[in-house]
Order: structure tokens, then sequence, then C-alpha cells
């Protein structure tokens, strides 16, 4: 059992003992610290709390749950001026995976629910879903090299997007480091014929309907109001990505002894920020965080496409923004009273600077900026808007999602038996899925409930509940 | 049958047993088809399909932990980047730092694709390589899905 202490209703310490440079905190409520109490997670909270040049504090957020080297749910940020680290173990295996949600208009709830069961269909059609299905978009391996320095911007230029997508995206939907020079040609090969689809596992698109509004304000500002239309797509950098990790886990490893780290577990592996590996793995991981940007703006485009085909032209859907939950990034935030660059790392974490933020984009910077937390196919998802408590305390961090609360195997076998398309459709949902396997592992069972999830983020200063949105079409992989 | 698929929080810890490393290694091979393909055996495929072919693989490594990792490093990028799937080791040789192995392959076309797991990575989580008390080898591994 992990030794904590409560610091206030929604946050825990874990106090440093051993190698542990800082301690370590995690935001949850108590029901959920319950849950966690024993829970190898928190050791790993632990365990990054020993990693060189970390500052502040090793967190948490409430949906935390058990990952390779770092929890899901973690955040840590390391000097680079003191020795600190990057690891690929804080970015996890698919880079950029992330969200991003649009809102869509001409089309009212009523309409688009007689439609159902074919648009589900012509969204799997059109955004392919699922393992061993490629896209129909095929790179030279120089268009591939465009899209892993430009990313979102990539498509845009040649016709899958709008100017004014990019400007609702993290970074620009461009992470100007990147460089695919050092990215194997393994991971290029990997990823010849993935952009443009979702993927398999917890990774979706949905049609959803504003179902509650919590915050008026923020909605309105959001064009948002009870039963408008969004569409939230959940995924990351495919093969590529995966394979960038991979590959760099190894140089790691040797870094790491080269560098004379004590690593509590192997998948910690790190290196220096300013170091050669450090610098190699940034610029590769950029790179991957580009193509995943490309890839949700090549969803989006045809995403738009559909919903025009089915509903006519009046019918369009806007971007209103896309955030990366799996990154490490140079941004500027509080260490202790004063401010500091620092790198950054969110594994299965969001980013969630407040109002006022330089970089939020101009149309958000009065209310901060929008945090989007997919939940389960069964139940819903959560708009919030990021706040100033995130920008003192998490550096700009915030809950990714609703975490896992059953393993897959565990999950199947609560789904024996049952037909979930018919349990969803008798919920007004109506899902259309590649693989029998990923209906069973992604019940809503599966998952914490979210609502509890972001209510710990809100309670603690981190957001504020805008909007929740309940699935009326769900695509799985 | 000498492997299983354990439960582990959101991916799969599989267990393989052999009389011996090289055999281990072998076993592996199955055990990785099986999991990826759904399937147990080949005996619900055609024996032989034209577009079968032998891939040639040479892996070294710190210690046997770290080779058992990299070969199934190298099983999964047969899968990923070279779209085949493993059918069986025709010639191996190995030591506890360095293998050679020709192992026979088929193309992914022949797959159901519905029954396919998609795999991550391999991690090094929980990697392990025990000969135990009754002489067999075990070998555990971690996939991240």
């Amino acid at each position: 059992m992990s030794e904590y202490h409560r610091i206030h209703d929604h946050l825990w310490e874990l106090p440093a003992r051993g190698p542990m440079r800082v301690p370590g905190r995690v935001y949850a409520s108590a029901e959920l610290m319950r849950e966690l109490r024993d829970d190898p997670c928190l050791e790993q909270v632990r365990n990054v709390a020993c990693l060189p040049g970390i500052v502040g504090y090793s967190m948490a957020m409430p949906d935390i749950h058990w990952g390779y080297g770092f929890p899901i749910g973690g955040v840590a940020a390391f000097d680079p001026k003191d020795a600190g680290v990057i690891s690929p173990g804080g970015v996890g295996f698919d880079i950029n995976c992330g969200v991003r949600l649009l809102r869509v208009r001409g089309v009212k709830e009523k309409r688009m629910r007689r439609k159902g069961p074919e648009l589900a269909q012509a969204l799997l059609e059109a955004v392919p879903a699922g393992v061993g299905r490629g896209g129909a978009l095929k790179l030279t391996p120089e268009d591939l090299d465009q899209v892993a320095l430009k990313g979102a911007a990539w498509m845009v230029e040649n016709g899958f997007g709008r100017p004014q997508d990019l400007d609702h995206c993290e970074e620009g939907g461009q992470a100007s480091w990147a460089q695919p020079k050092n990215v194997s040609s393994d991971a290029k090969k990997r990823a010849r014929n993935q952009l443009g689809t979702l993927g398999s596992g917890n990774h979706f698109l949905e049609v959803q309907v504003v179902d509650e509004i919590h915050d008026p304000e923020g909605a309105e500002h959001l064009q948002l109001e009870e039963g408008s239309l969004t569409v939230l797509i959940h995924t990351g950098s495919r093969g590529f990505g995966h394979q960038i990790c991979d590959d760099y886990l190894d140089v790691m490893i040797r870094a790491s002894k080269d560098y004379g780290l004590e690593l509590p577990d192997k998948q910690l592996c790190a290196a220096p920020f300013e170091s050669g590996p450090g610098q190699d793995y940034f610029q590769s991981m950029g790179a991957g965080m580009n193509f995943a940007f490309a890839n949700r703006q090549l969803i989006t485009h045809r995403v738009r496409e559909v919903l025009q085909e089915f509903f006519g032209p009046e019918c369009d859907a806007d971007l209103i923004y896309d955030v990366c939950h799996n990154i490490a990034k140079k941004e500027e935030h509080y260490v202790g009273e004063s401010k500091k660059e620092v790198v950054v790392h969110r594994k299965g974490a969001t980013r969630a600077f407040g109002p006022g933020h330089p970089l939020v984009p101009p149309a958000y910077r009065q209310i901060g900026q929008p945090v989007l937390v997919p939940g389960d196919m069964g139940r819903y998802s959560y708009l919030l808007l990021g706040q100033e408590g995130a920008e003192r305390h998490t550096f700009a961090s915030c809950c990714h999602g609703a975490g896992r609360r059953l393993s897959r195997t565990q999950a199947r076998k609560r789904s024996q038996g049952r037909n979930i398309q018919k349990e969803l459709a008798s919920q007004g949902i109506c899902l259309q899925a590649f693989g029998r396997r990923t209906v069973g592992e992604e019940i809503s069972e599966a998952y914490k409930d979210v609502a509890d999830v972001v209510a710990s983020v809100a309670a603690a200063g981190l957001a504020r509940i805008v909007a929740r949105l309940r699935p009326a079409v769900v695509v799985k992989g | 049958m000498v492997w299983r698929f354990i439960d582990h929080t959101a991916d799969v810890l599989i267990e393989v047993q052999g009389q011996d490393w090289p055999h281990l290694l072998r076993e592996a091979v199955d055990a990785f088809r099986a999991y990826l393909t759904g399937t147990d055996s080949l005996a619900d495929e055609a024996k032989e399909s034209k577009d079968d072919r032998l891939v040639e693989l040479e892996i070294t490594g710190e210690e046997v932990a770290d080779l058992w990792v990299r070969w199934w490093r190298a099983l999964l990028r047969l899968w990923t980047v070279e779209e085949v799937y493993p059918l069986g080791v025709m010639e191996l040789s190995c030591t506890d730092h360095r293998l050679q192995a020709k192992v026979a392959t088929r193309s992914l076309e022949h797959l159901d694709w519905e029954l396919c797991e998609d795999v991550k990575a391999v991690t090094w989580h929980q990697a392990e390589v025990q000969q135990q008390s009754d002489g067999f080898w075990r070998g555990t591994i971690v996939l991240d899905l």
C-alpha cells in the first residue's frame, strides 16, 4: 500500500522518500483515491519523482492508471538547465494520441438520428478503423517527410481542411521542432497507408449531442446549446508514433547507462534533454506529433464530406479544438512562484491553459483553452475549459479521459452473451465497429465514470465544466 | 500448446515454455502468431501459399532476457513493417547473446482481420527468461495493445 496524505479534498501527496527528488501529488476525490490505494500506478508516480531534473511534483490526474514506466494520467516537468531529462516512457507509444471536437451546424438531432445506422456505416467507410485497415491516401516518402515536418498544415495545404482549422489546434497543429531525419525507415514504412485511419482499441469517432450545459457563458462563447451536435475524434500517430517510441526506447536504454541514470524501471529510460539522444528523440517525437495532427485533420475532412453527403451543403463542421494527451514539450510554467522553461511530459493528460494565456487561440483567450475529455461509448464525454489553477499547480495540465477500470479480458468476459450493439441502441446510440473483440473490450463498465474524473479536476480548480456530450453514433475499430 | 495469454491491465502478458532456450524461442513464434491472428494452429490454413517466403533474422543482446525481447520485437517487425506473419522457425542457432534464424512467413493478405489483434509494441516490462527447477525454460513478455 502506498503511503500518502490529504492536502485537500481533491489532492493527495506521496511524501518524498528514498531516491525521490520531489514528492508525488495525485488529483482525485477521496473515493477515486480509495480505488487507487493498492494500485501499482502510485508506485509509478514515485518512480517518476526519482528522475533527474524533475521540478515541483511528480503528478497524476484522477484518471491515473498503470502504464509503461510513467503512469497514464501522469504529468512531470524537468528543468533542461539542470540536467532535466526527456523520456519516451513519459509520452507513451502512441505519440500525440489526442482528441478533436467539431461543432456541427446545418442539421438537427432528430434528422441526424433518423439516418443513424447509414451515417455510422458511411463514417466507418470514410474513416477506416480496425486492425489492418489502411486509408486511401498513399504518400510518397517525400510527402511523408513533409507531413512529419508540417503536421495538420500539410493537410490544409493539400486541400484537406481550412486554414482556420490550424488556429484551433494545440501548437497550431504543427510541432515546429520536428525533424523526420532521425525517424527510422521502419517507422516510415509502418505509416505508409495509415493517414486518415482511426486504428483500434479505445480510439473512436462519435457524433454526439450536447445534453447538459454546466457553464452557459462558456457554452455560448463556444456556440453550443442543449441539443447541439458535435463530432469527437480520438486517435493518434498510429504505427508511425509506435515505431518512433519503440526505436527510441532502445536509444534511451543505452543513453541511461551512458549518463549513469539509476532507473527504478527500465521503461523510464531517459536522457538529458539537451543531450544528443535527448534532442534526437525530441525532434523525432515532434515528427510523430505532426503525423497525429495530420491524421486527425484528414479524418476531419472526411467527416465533413460525409456530413455534406448526408445532410446537404448547408451542413458543416467547425473545429472547436484539437488537444494532445501524449506528449513532451518545452513550455514556460510556474515552478514555485517564478516562471521557467521546462520540459513537461503529459502522458494521458491534457494541456489546460487558463483565460488570458497567450498560447490560447484568440477566439478562446477570454474563456480559457478548451479541454476535451472523452468518456466511454455508452455514457458521455465532457468539454471543459482550462483554469488558472492548472497553470499555478499542474504545469497547466488536466485529465484526459475516464481511465480503464477493467482489463480487456475482464471486459470481454463481462460482455459475453450480451448484445452490446442492441444494448447501446436501446439508449439511442448507434454503434458501428469493425472488430468483434473491440466492442466487448470497450463496454462502459470497463471504464471509470468520466463524470467523477471531471468533477475532481473542476473541484481542484484545474478546469471548469462547460458541457456534457452524449454519443449518438459511435464508430470504432 | 506451451504458451498462455495472461490478463494484464489493458494489455496482454504471454507466457511461453520450452524444453530448452532454442525451443523457447521456437514456441514464441507460435504464441505470437496465435495471439495476433486469433488462431491456435495452422490447421485451418492452406499448407502452403505461393507467396510464402523465408526471412533471415540475426539478433544480438546483452543477455538472455534482452535477446528474448529483441526476438519478439523482430517478430512484431515482420508483422508491422514487412506485412507478413511467421509460420515457424526453419533453422535456428543461438547462444545467450546472439541468435540467427530462418523464419517461414506468409503475407498478411491471408488473414481474417476481424480476428486479429493490434499490437503497438513489445515492452520490456516483466520480460523474463528463467530455467525452472524441472529443467524447462519459461519466458514472459508483455505486449502493448
